[in-house]
């Protein structure tokens, strides 16, 4: 298959307070910004070289699940970028489902060629809507040139709505995350603002 | 909590000056003590999901665990936040141990400029390193909130 489902871009607005604040522990912002899939037939967004993160449909042996990826794309020059995820919440049609996270593990966005497993879920029924939410644990750890130091991924959550053909296409979302675009702040004190598509 | 996550000689000291008895769990080794810092909240190392209470209880303890080691070789004083924090993650009360994961994460970020004391290790940061050597030490509870 050669195309793609694109969604819109988002570009977060900087909603920031201080997870540790939380009464919900670290996904204290929760700041909604859904964004609505545009065209079915929207072609390819750029991807890694190589085995297309993207493209490559998930493997037969799971053909009625739905997966969430991250993949870091426009890596500023950063050597790692290790993230994981503190909140993934999927609902279809409004009604939560659940969430299986075998194979998760911590994600290097830095890694052009690997989309990380986020989540997994029964696939929804044609005709649905999925509205999904992945909040990043806080703090990320990044590594440049020998240095290292935290990023701020308190901002608000990354949320998309979509239909549930879209993700029947390949069998998941990815979510491609331009660090270039979304890591704000001073060098020492970066903060995420996500800023993103999500390729189907 | 990001320094404690990413200087393997800090965690080795701060483990060697005793286990760390949570309740829930026990940080015995530095690897016990990465892999809860490493951890996810929302899930096992197995990829089995946490329970509300067993993210809430995940999400208090690693900063707990942080908070001690701060008190053990910064010489920082939490007061009374991690008796507090240690009473809470005995119990099920999730109300209980979530209103208590931003007061200790503040004392924690507190201490981010603080200078360190003589003799303590100043290796470089080993981000990847230390994601390695980290176990997350934690387990199903099978318990859930009350309330």
């Amino acid at each position: 298959m050669n195309t793609t489902v694109r969604s819109g871009l988002l570009l977060a607005i900087a909603i920031l307070t201080a997870c540790g604040q939380s009464s919900g522990g670290t996904s204290k912002n929760a700041g909604t910004t859904p964004t609505s899939p545009t065209s079915p037939t929207a072609p390819a967004a750029p991807t890694a070289t190589g085995a297309d993160p993207v493209l490559s449909p998930e493997p037969a042996s799971t053909p009625t699940r739905a997966f969430i990826r991250i993949l870091g794309a426009d890596n500023p020059g950063y050597d790692a970028l290790l993230a994981d995820v503190a909140k993934v919440a999927v609902e279809v049609d409004g009604a939560p489902v659940a969430l299986d996270y075998t194979g998760v593990q911590t994600m290097d966005l830095t890694n052009a060629s690997q989309a990380w497993r986020v989540a997994s879920f029964a696939m929804p029924a044609a005709g649905s809507k999925v509205h999904v939410t992945v909040q990043l644990d806080d703090p990320a750890i990044w590594e440049r040139a020998g240095a290292s130091g935290e990023l701020d991924t308190c901002g608000i959550p990354i949320e998309f709505t979509a239909p549930a053909e879209w993700f029947a296409l390949r069998g998941h979302a990815v979510i491609v995350l331009d660090l270039a675009a979304s890591i704000a702040g001073s060098a020492g004190n970066p903060v995420l603002l996500p800023n993103l598509q999500v390729l189907y | 909590m990001g320094y404690w996550k990413t200087h393997v000689e800090a965690a080795e000291a701060c483990i060697a000056a005793g286990p760390i008895d949570l309740g829930f769990v026990t940080l015995a080794s530095t690897a016990d003590l990465l892999g809860l810092l490493w951890g996810s909240p929302v899930r096992f190392e197995d990829g089995t999901a946490r329970s509300d209470l067993d993210q809430a209880l995940f999400l208090l303890g690693r900063q707990t665990a942080t908070a001690i080691c701060n008190e053990r070789l910064l010489g920082a004083d939490a007061g009374t936040l991690i008796e507090d924090a240690l009473a809470a993650l005995a119990g099920t009360s999730c109300a209980d141990i979530r209103a208590l994961i931003g007061p200790v994460t503040t004392f924690n970020e507190s201490l981010d400029e603080a200078p360190f004391p003589a003799g303590f290790p100043t290796e470089p940061a080993q981000p990847r390193t230390a994601d390695q050597l980290g176990i997350d030490p934690t387990s199903p509870s099978g318990g859930s909130c009350n309330p």
